[in-house]
């Protein structure tokens, strides 16, 4: 497609060439930034110096006046607040604990499924499917895989640690009443449910690394494991930029899985940040608190995916 | 075109086995099957038991341990969902604003991503930045702010409400920037050198190169928006204007939510993403095509 | 380059700042809410006022017998927004109205359902910008924020009479539906408390009968051995009285019914770590020790309408619950059973489903005809009997007590007797609730002992008083007296 339009004549005019073509540069970059910082300053800029204001008050929407009180809030949420420690320590653990676990996950179900002779569009389907399965079904599920008396997973563990194996363990684990158990149980639920996401985007990834590059290094005698660790691995690297800042950015937000599964029971161990906030706002009405505690949760997301930034930009140069 | 990719060859020996090349694929490609079979149990089984479910009477849904398979087809539930809502109108309007949205977004992604990768401008960096932070702000606390926004631009109860908040997503921002990195400098040159104008070579050249990402933000997008809740709750008013998701959660009430109700509709509803999802999937496969025709 | 791009960048912050302080409330100042909404009413060609059929008058249930009006607005046309969220009361709103603009054929309602929590999300927003409804349903866990905030209009005492209120529907004279002048700011379809379910045939199976009803915590027990089933292993397969899920508010109950309220006097801490909480716990543990039920059992909803318990303890919203969802379960319903087997000093916890309200924020005239909406409401004897029996509350009108289909409805003519022996502690805010929730039911069931439990539990509850100031009326209760003396 590209071969056929080269010509000797357009190589030549060269400077004429550049000029046409900063000034189409330049069209593409009004084109793609003006309505972009439009939108932008409009939705989401107002409303988030808006709400950086209203951090500094006592700000409730229902009442008329707003009383100014500094940084009384921040102080608040750094010093005060019984919860504030619980609630990022849980968003700590769940973030390093999904978001690795689910991109190794993704990416080997990726290269695995693009591996397939046949049927890779049904695999890509049903490993796709947890994210459309609804939330009603996926809770009745999973709820029931972890209930204590009748659920499945103690069963299995009834059926084979203890008939079979005769080991001396109780079968009838609280998987989501444990204080200890109850965050990771969520984790599962939710690494199964996203999996299917990532490995989306690794999909559309790999498909874009051309295959002369494989070609050209099994000529050189590269093996398998070469293969993959200096050619997959480096290409896909702005998949990976992507899906852990995405990761970080959704993980440290995380929210639906505990109020669908344990409303951040118990003891709030499975309580995260941004559903404390959320009750602080609308069962509270204390938004002006709520605003002061995203903004710390903002300098924190902004503060890990700057450095997987930089980490891994200087590791890979991307 | 699917076989000219290096990965089915390169997956399986990554799976780690010695000995000759060709025996090597076929033992790994069966424990591949073995493998993903084994997982596809585990994310197909909730999948199915939700589609069943449609079919079941309402305390055969709560039932414990669970009914997996209805006593016997029951259609109470879907005929339940469709003349309780309006679910014909609901649907319409979900379609046509998670479409539009999804277009719109495509459009304004690649564009925006080409951009931030591929040129050098004043501000680039910050702009990314700026996109980069949108994402970091936790929704509740934008939720007043944007609505009072919809209110001085009067969109209240309109389409434009559903629509206007979604032309743009950093989220897929990020990702076509990401993905546009991975185009070689080369490649745009040598079309620039043929005297491809720049309009040209993103219509022509990078949009197509772009297809297979474009198909997984079309996915995602339009998944968003079909499942969206809590903005359009707090937009729209009259009930001829309601989306799919704000039809079902009327089936909560004060006291109990009727779960059996809600996974009907939620099993209807999740066709259109489906199907999406299976159309655009192909699209990866020849997004390979492409990539490796330019070689 | 980069030092002018970021001055650009600044500068369009600082007009952002300025285009906020223009396009979007500033930060401090009145709401929109003050001013008038949109001129959303494009009135049309006047329509001549038609005189409709009268429907539903004459009622006096509020004191104020309805009249029907020669006309209303002036006869020019009217849409009235009414935001709601229960599904039951949705539908049935959709039948009043018919009704009613069959009257005032210039009177149209647009009703809009919020589902759940989300309602109050979209209040929040809504009606500081003037983009309420005229009426919403409200709901008494809100009262402190929306009286304060002035966001519920006054009910007019022309249309509401409050002596006659006072003298003839509950919870007036202790004040439970007013602001601190004493305005009613909504008024009770009835109240709900809880009661114990019990399941028909395991009942009839286990050849209990009626001098059977348990009337104590040990009897309760006692009762609950014959209905437990075991499997070959020992495990329970049918448990005789499961609560799991619902102990917090179990728990609750018990307080009150050894004469401990829930909060102290001032509002500002909770009694939970008390002689009588402990013995509450203690009691509780003993259907765990006697294995009636056990902590890894099924959560109480869904354990009874699956038959895998014999009884449960509940509000009385679970027999809509259970009509709706499992038709073909027989139950019954029992008192609940008390230490002494007395109902003083109390029998437990009830609360209120209050009314639709009219927001301040529309034009008067607008609320004119809203608020004659609502006397012609909530005028109507049969109206108010369709409430409480959609809502399974004991009808706040207590004329109504005696009404055929009160009497017919098991559950509610039951709650009805025992009504004045329940507390009402006034709002009980959601983070009191997670707190019982979190550290009383989740601990008690994951083994948690006593003395921690409590610990955590008073803190946690304290902790939820403290962060805001909360309505609260439970020494109002009418046998205050049978009550512990000298409660901080």
């Amino acid at each position: 497609m590209i071969a056929t339009r080269r010509s000797p004549a357009q190589a030549g005019a060269k400077s004429q060439s550049n000029r046409i073509r900063l000034a189409g540069q330049r069209g593409m970059i009004a084109l793609a930034v003006l309505p972009l910082a439009v939108f932008y300053l409009v939705w989401v800029g107002i409303p988030m110096i808006y709400t950086f204001i209203m951090s500094f008050y006592d700000w409730n929407p229902l009442s008329v006046t707003q009383t100014f009180v500094g940084a009384g809030n921040y102080l608040e949420a750094l010093t005060r607040d019984p919860l504030f420690k619980r609630v990022l320590i849980n968003t700590a653990y769940y973030t390093v604990v999904t978001v690795p676990i689910g991109l190794i996950l993704a990416l080997v179900v990726a290269v695995m499924v693009n591996s397939l002779p046949r049927f890779i569009g049904l695999f890509r389907a049903i490993y796709f499917l947890p994210v459309v399965t609804s939330v009603v079904a996926t809770s009745i599920i999973w709820r029931w895989l972890y209930q204590s008396r009748f659920g499945l997973i103690n069963q299995l563990i009834g059926m084979v640690l203890v008939d079979t194996l005769h080991l001396p363990i109780n079968p009838s684990i609280p998987w989501l009443t444990s204080r200890t158990l109850a965050m990771p149980a969520v984790m599962a639920m939710s690494i199964w449910k996203g999996l299917g996401f990532t490995m989306v985007l690794f999909l559309a990834g790999l498909t874009s690394i051309p295959s002369v590059y494989y070609e050209a290094a099994k000529i050189d005698g590269a093996g398998v494991w070469q293969l993959f660790r200096h050619i997959t691995i480096p290409l896909l690297q702005p998949t990976m930029i992507f899906v852990l800042a995405t990761g970080i950015i959704g993980g440290m937000q995380v929210f639906a899985p505990m109020y669908v599964m344990t409303q951040g029971g118990p003891a709030n161990m499975t309580k995260p940040f941004v559903y404390h906030l959320y009750e602080k706002a609308f069962t509270l009405y204390r938004f002006g608190y709520a605003s002061s505690l995203a903004f710390i949760l903002f300098a924190i997301i902004m503060f890990f995916v700057f450095l997987q930034f930089q980490v891994m930009k200087t590791r890979w140069e991307y | 075109m699917a076989t000219d990719s290096p990965l089915p060859t390169l997956a399986p020996e990554f799976a780690g086995s010695a000995g000759p090349y060709r025996g090597r694929v076929r033992w790994t490609t069966v424990l591949n099957y073995v493998l993903l079979l084994l997982g596809g149990v585990v994310m197909v089984f909730p999948f199915i038991w939700m589609v069943l479910s449609a079919f079941k009477r309402s305390d055969e849904i709560i039932a414990y341990p669970p009914i997996f398979f209805p006593s016997q087809p029951n259609f109470d539930l879907l005929v339940r969902v469709w003349t309780e809502i309006n679910f014909g109108r609901y649907f319409a309007n979900s379609l046509l604003t998670a479409t539009v949205a999804t277009v719109a977004v495509l459009l304004t992604s690649a564009l925006v991503g080409f951009v931030l990768a591929k040129y050098r401008f004043r501000g680039q960096n910050l702009l990314f930045v700026m996109v980069l932070a949108t994402m970091m702000i936790p929704w509740p606390v934008l939720l007043i702010p944007q609505y009072l926004i919809a209110v001085e631009l009067k969109l209240l109860n309109t389409y434009w409400a559903l629509i206007l908040p979604s032309l743009y997503s950093s989220f897929g921002i990020f990702m076509m920037r990401q993905f546009m990195h991975s185009i070689p400098n080369e490649l745009l040159d040598a079309a620039r050198i043929d005297g491809a104008s720049e309009p040209h070579i993103f219509a022509r050249l990078v949009l197509p190169l772009a297809t297979p990402v474009l198909a997984a933000l079309a996915i995602f997008h339009f998944m968003w928006h079909w499942d969206s809740l809590i903005w359009p709750l707090v937009v729209i008013n009259t009930r001829n204007m309601y989306t799919l998701p704000l039809g079902l959660a009327t089936f909560t009430n004060q006291y109990w939510t009727d779960y059996a109700a809600v996974n009907a509709g939620a099993t209807v509803s999740v066709i259109p993403v489906l199907i999406v999802y299976v159309v655009l999937q192909r699209q990866f496969i020849e997004g390979i095509a492409m990539t490796g025709m330019k070689a | 380059m980069a030092k002018r791009s970021q001055f650009v960048l600044a500068a369009v912050i600082v007009l952002s700042l300025f285009l906020s302080a223009c396009t979007a409330p500033p930060p401090v100042a009145a709401p929109a809410a003050q001013q008038e909404a949109a001129p959303a009413q494009q009135e049309a060609a006047p329509v001549p006022a038609v005189q409709g059929e009268p429907v539903g008058v004459g009622g006096d249930a509020t004191g104020v017998k309805y009249e029907m009006k020669p006309s209303l607005y002036g006869g020019n046309p009217i849409t009235l927004q009414l935001w709601d969220w229960h599904t039951p009361r949705v539908e049935y709103w959709e039948q009043k109205v018919k009704d009613y603009t069959k009257m005032y054929p210039n009177v149209t309602f647009e009703i809009t359902q919020i589902p759940g929590e989300e309602y109050w999300t979209k209040l929040v927003a809504a009606l500081p910008a003037g983009q309420g409804p005229d009426i919403y349903h409200f709901h008494n866990s809100n009262h402190t924020v929306y009286i304060e905030n002035n966001m519920i209009e006054p009910f007019p005492v022309e249309l509401f009479d409050p002596g006659y209120l006072k003298a003839n529907w509950i919870g007036f004279e202790e004040g439970h539906f007013m602001d601190s002048e004493g305005k009613i700011r909504y008024i009770p379809y009835g109240s709900m408390a809880a009661l114990v379910y019990v399941n028909q045939r395991m009942w009839d199976e286990a050849g209990l009968t009626e001098a059977d009803y348990p009337k104590t915590w040990d009897e309760m027990i006692e009762i609950g051995k014959k209905l437990t089933k075991y499997d070959a292993a020992g495990n329970i397969d049918i448990a005789g009285m499961d609560f799991n899920g619902y102990i917090e508010y179990l728990f609750n109950d018990m307080n009150f019914q050894q004469g401990r309220y829930m909060y102290t006097k001032d509002g500002k801490a909770c009694q939970v770590d008390t002689p009588e909480g402990r013995n509450s716990w203690n009691t509780l543990q003993r259907v765990y020790d006697e294995k009636i039920s056990s902590p890894e059992f099924l959560g109480w909803l869904e354990a009874f309408g699956t038959e895998k318990t014999a009884m449960t303890w509940a509000w009385t919203w679970f027999s809509g619950y259970m009509r709706s969802t499992y038709p073909e379960i027989g139950f019954f319903t029992l008192p609940m059973p008390g230490f002494k087997g007395t109902e003083l000093p109390s029998s437990g916890r009830q609360n209120y489903e209050v009314s639709l309200v009219v927001s301040p924020a529309k034009d008067l005239e607008r609320r004119k005809v809203s608020w004659d909406f609502l006397h012609w409401l909530y005028s109507n004897d049969e109206t108010l009997v369709d409430l409480a029996l959609t809502h399974d509350v004991v009808p706040a009108y207590k004329k109504l007590w005696t009404n055929e289909r009160v009497q017919a409805y098991q559950t509610i003519a039951q709650l009805a007797t025992t009504i004045e022996f329940k507390v009402f502690p006034g709002e009980f805010p959601s983070t009191v609730d997670s707190a019982l929730r979190q550290y009383i039911g989740q601990n008690f069931v994951s083994g948690i002992g006593i003395d921690q439990a409590m610990t955590e539990a008073q803190q946690a509850c304290d902790q939820a008083m403290q962060e805001k100031s909360y309505w609260t009326v439970e020494r109002t209760y009418l046998h205050n007296d049978a009550m512990i003396p000298n409660q901080p």
